[in-house]
């Protein structure tokens, strides 16, 4: 056991010691800020857009009084986010009511200027209103995304009118809503409670957030494994470790070290993400910060996160010796990727049912394919959201553990035999050799 | 309790249709030094693999003080025919790593280290990267890791392939100390030069099969024994002389003498024959006996050489 402890401890401090080991740990909290941070930072160090909009109404309802208004309350209840400015300008010389809307929209493009910058043509046709909205470069969609709303409620009026209906009626018509909710008897106690459905849906969530961190911690530690195979054999190292321990304290000291690796990173991923998120809190409305604390409190219950732990683990440490193993009758890194090709094909199987899983976790496909020990890390934590048989959960345990005690036996038989044996590549046959113990 | 280091009863090993080593027996007693002398591809380092329990014998039994599995790894120091260490490290990482995997403290390792270092002339570089010290400087870093955890039992895998004479001669004196120490050591080589001059006993092997062990002394005595004889004798008088095998004419000298090279019968004694020469009134000018070397035995017993081959030249 302390030998295995040695043996990982090197493997994690050889690696934490390398440049791409802290790049790979800033450049994805990089990559997050940047994304998140860059658009908000280059939109508040920009200038002001200046939103100036004329109207023009060819509608012959005498929409230009209501439209000038609506401007003009926008431009003045203007929301604190919001650093562009609306504002009404005169009408351009060339236009006038009078024109035809052909006419007008042959001589609005050459009209749109800085002090000019939108142009609001109304006109009707067939009891329809339409709004079209010329803009010069850089402002379109400003206008409507602003004012969109407003010009709906002049139609709705206007049909309203049409019918004889008193505006203040069509507009409670207008906004009335029933209230739909979608409820389960794990919800209905709380149905008010967004807490509570939160928690309904979390283990959902959950269960995919670690079926992917499964994957993604297999497949990130594959090619470490495997490279660090390669670089012992290479180097000559491995027929002194062969001779100081046993091949199941290398193999399983290896995973072990490199698991140390992905979890060190993610610790501190998941610090960053905390600190963030307390400084998101310090920033929030208390009530929302209150609600998102009972939101995740009692989220998961301790032994549906030991079942989760357990097959992330079984999972780990099964695909991670048979990595190490296979590494060992890599040669360089091109042996190794030609390897991986098909092992990839295996780990792209539960990668593409994930998503089936999480929306449909109990259909025959996925209950046969998570019965499978090569998928059952990834599609058993979506099936644990809902009440599962205990003996689908033993029965899937149980063949990963059967799975992991025979990767570790025949996987240590050929990382010995692949690491003392230079030319010999791996085969079928070698496989199969080593499998019936006729090496 | 047994005085044995290591014993080794009828073992093979396979690999295929192809027999690496076959039938081998032998023993080594504690506290000595036992050289493991066969030509490339002779089998020794599948044995040596095997001693240590890396690959398992086809057939047959391996007892490593006292023991017959792989308990004992902790007990044994070897160094490799393949040597290699860890690139990135430094010479004293890699030792107190290795050194932990065979149980030694970090601490003790450590100062073990640095003392080993120190003496080895490692001292300024213990601490640098070993991808940045020469192929003997790692070498001697392979070895302090080698014996780090002072074992009982060393097994050196060509141990002197790639050292220069100077470094050639501190391995030699290591191995020397470490046998005043008590400990065992087994070496396999090649190159005879270095067993004639550290081994009381040999092994002896050639295509998997054990050809000898035994002494120094016996190794020799299994391969010819030679007298050169110069004078104006023939070859039949050369021939009827006590214990002469066979003899190979060398040329003419001064004179009208020729030069005629003998080899000696086994069990036969070259002053013997000389004797005989002078009661028999021979004109004999110049003799020169030559007692074999280690290498001529190698030579002879791993079937480079058949004996009697000059009778027929």
């Amino acid at each position: 056991m302390y030998k295995t402890f040695l043996i990982a401890r090197r493997e994690y401090l050889a690696f934490v010691r390398t440049v791409g080991f802290w790049l790979s740990l800033f450049t994805l909290p990089l990559f997050i800020f940047g994304v998140g941070a860059v658009p908000v930072f280059l939109e508040h160090t920009a200038p002001p857009k200046v939103l100036n909009v004329a109207v023009l109404d060819l509608s012959g309802e005498h929409l230009d009084g209501a439209l000038a208004g609506l401007i003009r309350s926008h431009a003045a209840a203007k929301d604190k986010d919001d650093r562009d400015q609306l504002r009404l300008a005169p009408l351009p010389a060339g236009l006038n009511p009078a024109m035809s809307v052909a006419a007008a929209e042959a001589k609005i493009p050459g009209l749109l200027n800085a002090g000019t910058s939108n142009i609001l043509l109304v006109y009707d046709e067939g009891g329809v209103l339409h709004f079209h909205i010329w803009s010069i470069a850089g402002q379109r969609h400003a206008v409507q995304d602003r004012i969109g709303d407003d010009l709906d409620t002049l139609q709705f009026d206007k049909v309203a009118t049409a019918h004889g209906i008193d505006p203040a009626v069509a507009q409670s018509l207008h906004d009335a809503h029933a209230d739909t909710l979608s409820l389960t008897p794990a919800s209905g106690s709380g149905k008010n409670d967004l807490a509570a459905r939160l928690r309904e849906d979390a283990p959902r969530f959950v269960g995919i957030a670690m079926g992917y961190a499964a994957w993604m911690a297999i497949f990130s530690s594959s090619m470490i494994l495997m490279g660090s195979v390669i670089e012992e054999k290479s180097s000559k190292v491995l027929e002194v470790l062969l001779a100081s321990a046993s091949t199941e304290s290398l193999l399983i000291g290896k995973v072990l070290g490199v698991a140390m690796v992905t979890l060190s990173v993610w610790t501190i991923w998941g610090a960053a993400a905390f600190a963030a998120f307390l400084f998101g809190a310090s920033v929030m409305p208390h009530d929302t910060v209150l609600a998102i604390t009972a939101a995740v409190q009692g989220v998961l219950t301790p032994g549906h996160v030991a079942l989760l732990l357990l097959y992330f683990v079984c999972g780990y440490m099964m695909f991670g010796v048979t990595f190490a193993a296979i590494g060992s009758f890599c040669e360089t890194p091109k042996d190794a990727q030609a390897i991986m090709g098909p092992m990839m094909i295996i780990l792209m199987i539960p990668m593409l049912s994930m998503q089936a899983a999480f929306v449909s976790p109990d259909i025959p496909f996925i209950r046969y394919l998570s019965y499978v020990p090569l998928f059952s890390p990834f599609l058993m934590p979506l099936r644990l959201a809902q009440p599962l048989p205990w003996w689908e959960i033993a029965g899937t345990l149980l063949g990963m553990g059967v799975i992991g005690f025979l990767m570790v036996s025949i996987g240590g038989k050929a990382f010995k035999q692949g690491a003392l044996s230079g030319a010999n590549k791996l085969t079928w046959g070698t496989l199969f050799k080593v499998a019936t113990n006729r090496v | 309790m047994s005085d044995l280091a290591l014993s080794l009863k009828g073992v093979s090993k396979s690999f295929g249709d192809f027999q690496a080593v076959r039938d081998l027996s032998f023993e080594v007693k504690k506290g000595t030094i036992c050289g493991f002398l066969g030509p490339n591809g002779a089998g020794k380092t599948s044995t040596v693999r095997m001693i240590l329990g890396l690959s398992a014998p086809s057939a047959g039994e391996i007892t490593v003080l006292g023991s017959t599995g792989q308990k004992v790894l902790d007990r044994i120091g070897f160094m490799p025919e393949e040597r290699g260490l860890y690139r990135k490290m430094t010479p004293v990482d890699v030792i107190v790593f290795l050194a932990g995997l065979k149980g030694v403290k970090a601490s003790v390792a450590r100062a073990r280290a640095r003392t080993m270092l120190e003496a080895q002339g490692l001292g300024p570089f213990m601490n640098k990267p070993i991808k940045t010290l020469s192929k003997g400087m790692s070498q001697k870093v392979q070895l302090i890791a080698c014996l780090i955890h002072e074992p009982e039992l060393v097994i050196l895998d060509e141990p002197f392939g790639g050292l220069d004479p100077v470094n050639q001669q501190g391995l030699e004196s290591v191995i020397r100390d470490l046998a005043d120490r008590g400990a065992t050591v087994l070496f396999s080589t090649h190159v005879m030069q270095h067993a004639e001059r550290l081994c009381e006993n040999v092994v002896m092997l050639t295509k998997g099969r054990k050809v000898f062990e035994g002494t120094l002394k016996a190794a020799r005595a299994r391969a010819p024994r030679f007298l050169d004889l110069e004078g104006a004798v023939t070859r039949e008088d050369v021939m009827a002389l006590p214990g002469i095998k066979s003899t190979l004419d060398k040329g003419a000298a001064e004179d009208g003498a020729t030069l005629w090279h003998c080899e000696i019968q086994e069990g036969g004694n070259a002053h013997e024959a000389l004797k005989a020469a002078f009661v028999k009134g021979l004109d004999i000018r110049r003799f020169d006996t030559h007692e074999p070397s280690l290498h001529e035995a190698f030579i002879v017993l791993t079937g480079g050489l058949e004996t009697g081959a000059y009778e027929h030249v």
